[in-house]
């Protein structure tokens, strides 16, 4: 196995894979910063290209490319408060504030780091752990789904700390806008009101383009500011950030990317729900969780290495078993397919050489992703130089194509504005849009899994031990309950402290 | 905007979609309805509870206090709604290149001169090039078509 890996390293590291890893790696970060244009089609619209190559080099593009989008949706995240990508929804939460601060520097060589480092931790995972690991995920059906998901849904108490109840209540509407569209039970038509280009659902791009995006751009061109920050570049940002993870973030970055790594594994669980899972949990496990949504580098930390986890993650029981954990590692399984060869137990010794270029150039790729990032911030941070009019205007063009791209479909566009005036007048009264992202991203696979539980628990005639004796249920129940109520604990600590404090100077 | 209104809104809010979700929705078979029914039912609970506090609410602290200039933000709403209407008839580029010279120049903080047009007009070509480049030379992403390009 060594040898084979050290063959497929020096495979990884030809002139020509470099090249190719290197223009995969800078295209993934243009798309994933662009709004709307997503990992799954970056990888998709590459496919074709690679059929005239080697398959090794066809899937070290690949590989690239699905690496860097997926770091490149926290550019978009953090200097115009738009995830680029779904997975970068949580690196908004202090992504966002930071760049306000003047500090998008430091956030961007954050999500950078974290993101090569998240991305070769779940490399690692993919080279040793391969095989155990997708057998333990086999083990997650419906109902430990459905419970995952109340898992990444109780981020919103951590997440909304300051008013639980409007974070819940948006938590909920955005899971009842999820319903729109067809039934996953009947599949029938429902929450329609009538309106045919409604059937095909609520698309969570242009959701969250509305949400994050537009309803931004009102607040940029309204606002009295000239510029988004205050934004001067700073030399030395690396080395602070650097001092500034070894000090505060090395557990919160292992952690985030080894629960990234696993969330890939889980099939249909990808970036978005292995985000907020750790930052959730970060956030639940830090001192001073009262910092995070107000440019907690921890919050980008977690958010990031997570979701460029997954990557590892979800090419694992692809590789291993065949079946893909996302919708890219399904296209890049259709792409081995083309050139003919299997994924499953036999690819290691079949086609060892095509398996192991492929990890190996996974490492390689992050490592090539930090070199090319680090001079793609010096340009992408200058937005912030641009006067906030031609931001605000330039973004809404940028947020038309990129939620017409989908699907083709105006409707998707119009749903874009709507969901801008959600966010913006829902932001006024209270209502978190994050919140509210996470009820949309997440709403259909808590119902799928659901009525699939449900289903099985009239097959079983027991509702209790389809949904409450399962181990990984259970865990994930007690997850559950220590995220709803650690927020009000630690409230309650921290207003404990607070008066004990004022009884001591008092005395 | 006071937290009082701000939580009679919310209220208000949520009980509307509850209540238009579950008008909508009376047709579901059991089991289908099962989810949605839970969210209507926890956001009309959770609407009254929020009038209730908005109503008992004296306190008359400020929500938001944010400051806002609305009738920038409704000429930027409105201009969007108009560059929808005109890429469904015109097409894509020619609506885009025109948005973003008319709205940048009339919210331009440098006036309505001549110097800032010409501003608004390179930012235009440039942002174009750039998206034409990406989208439609080397992505192949369709965008929508009108009766120009």
């Amino acid at each position: 196995m060594f040898e084979q890996m050290l063959a497929g390293l020096l495979n990884a590291l030809t002139p020509i894979n470099l090249l190719v890893a290197s223009l995969g790696v800078a295209g993934g970060i243009i798309i994933g910063a662009l709004p709307g244009l997503t990992a799954t089609m970056g990888v998709a619209l590459m496919v074709p290209l690679t059929f005239a190559m080697d398959p090794s080099t066809g899937l070290v593009l690949l590989g690239a490319i699905y690496s860097g989008a997926i770091y490149g949706g926290s550019n978009s995240a953090i200097l115009i408060n738009t995830p680029g990508t779904p997975s970068a929804v949580a690196t908004t939460f202090d992504g966002w504030p930071l760049c306000r601060q003047g500090r998008a520097d430091e956030a961007l060589v954050a999500s950078l780091f974290s993101s090569a480092f998240g991305g070769i931790v779940g490399t690692i995972a993919l080279m040793f752990l391969a095989v155990p690991l997708a057998t333990a995920a086999l083990k997650f059906g419906a109902p430990e789904f459905f419970w995952l998901c109340i898992f990444g849904l109780s981020t919103i108490a951590a997440m909304s700390m300051d008013n639980v109840l409007k974070g819940l209540m948006s938590g909920a509407l955005g899971l009842l806008i999820a319903g729109i569209g067809l039934d996953p039970t009947a599949g029938t038509p429902r929450f329609t009101f009538g309106t045919d280009s409604l059937v095909a659902g609520i698309d969570v791009i242009p959701a969250m383009i509305g949400l994050f995006s537009f309803s931004q751009v009102i607040a940029l061109i309204g606002s009295k500011d000239n510029f988004i920050a205050d934004y001067k570049q700073r030399k030395g940002v690396l080395g602070i950030v650097l001092r500034k993870i070894w000090k505060d973030c090395k557990t919160n970055i292992m952690r985030s990317s080894i629960v990234g790594t696993f969330v890939g594994i889980l099939p249909g669980a990808g970036g978005e729900i292995a985000s907020i899972i750790t930052y959730n949990e970060t956030k639940r496990w830090d001192k001073n969780p009262q910092k995070f949504g107000k440019g907690a580098i921890e919050g980008v930390v977690a958010s990031e290495s997570a979701n460029n986890a997954v990557i590892g993650g979800s090419l694992i029981p692809m590789l291993t078993l065949g079946i893909p954990g996302s919708a890219v590692a399904a296209i890049i399984m259709g792409g081995l397919l083309a050139h003919g060869i299997a994924p499953g137990f036999k690819i290691f010794s079949e086609n060892g050489d095509v398996a192991y270029t492929f990890i190996m150039s996974l490492i390689v790729a992050n490592i090539l992703m930090f070199i090319i990032g680090m001079f793609l911030i010096k340009g992408t941070a200058r937005i912030l130089n641009v006067p906030t009019t031609y931001v605000g205007v330039g973004v809404v063009v940028l947020s038309v194509i990129g939620s017409y791209a989908i699907r083709n479909s105006m409707t998707d566009v119009v749903m874009m504005i709507v969901f801008g005036l959600i966010g913006h007048f829902g932001g006024r009264i209270g209502l978190d849009t994050g919140a509210m992202a996470l009820g949309i991203i997440l709403g259909p696979i808590v119902e799928e899994n659901l009525s699939k539980s449900l289903s099985l628990a009239g097959a079983e005639g027991s509702l209790w031990t389809v949904f409450f004796t399962n181990p990984i249920s259970l865990v994930l129940i007690l997850l559950t309950l220590a995220s709803v109520f650690t927020p009000a604990m630690l409230k309650r600590r921290a207003a404990k402290s607070i008066a004990a404090e004022g009884g001591a100077s008092n005395d | 905007m006071t937290n009082k209104v701000a939580d009679i809104l919310t209220g208000l809010v949520s009980i509307l979609v509850a209540l238009a979700f579950y008008v909508q929705g009376t047709e579901l078979a059991f089991e289908s309805n099962i989810y949605p029914m839970t969210m209507e039912i926890f956001l009309v609970i959770t609407g009254i509870y929020m009038i209730v506090r908005g109503v008992r609410d004296n306190s008359g602290e400020a929500k938001d206090k944010t400051d806002i200039n609305y009738t920038r933000g409704a000429v930027i709403v409105v201009a969007t709604a108009l560059y929808l209407i005109g890429i469904k008839f015109i097409g894509f580029y020619v609506t885009s290149f025109a948005f973003l010279v008319l709205v940048s120049w009339y919210l331009s903080d440098k006036g309505l001169t001549i110097k800032s047009l010409g501003v608004s007009t390179v930012f235009a070509v440039i942002l174009i090039a750039a998206v034409y480049g990406t989208f439609s030379l080397f992505l192949d992403v369709p965008t929508p078509a009108g009766i120009l390009f």
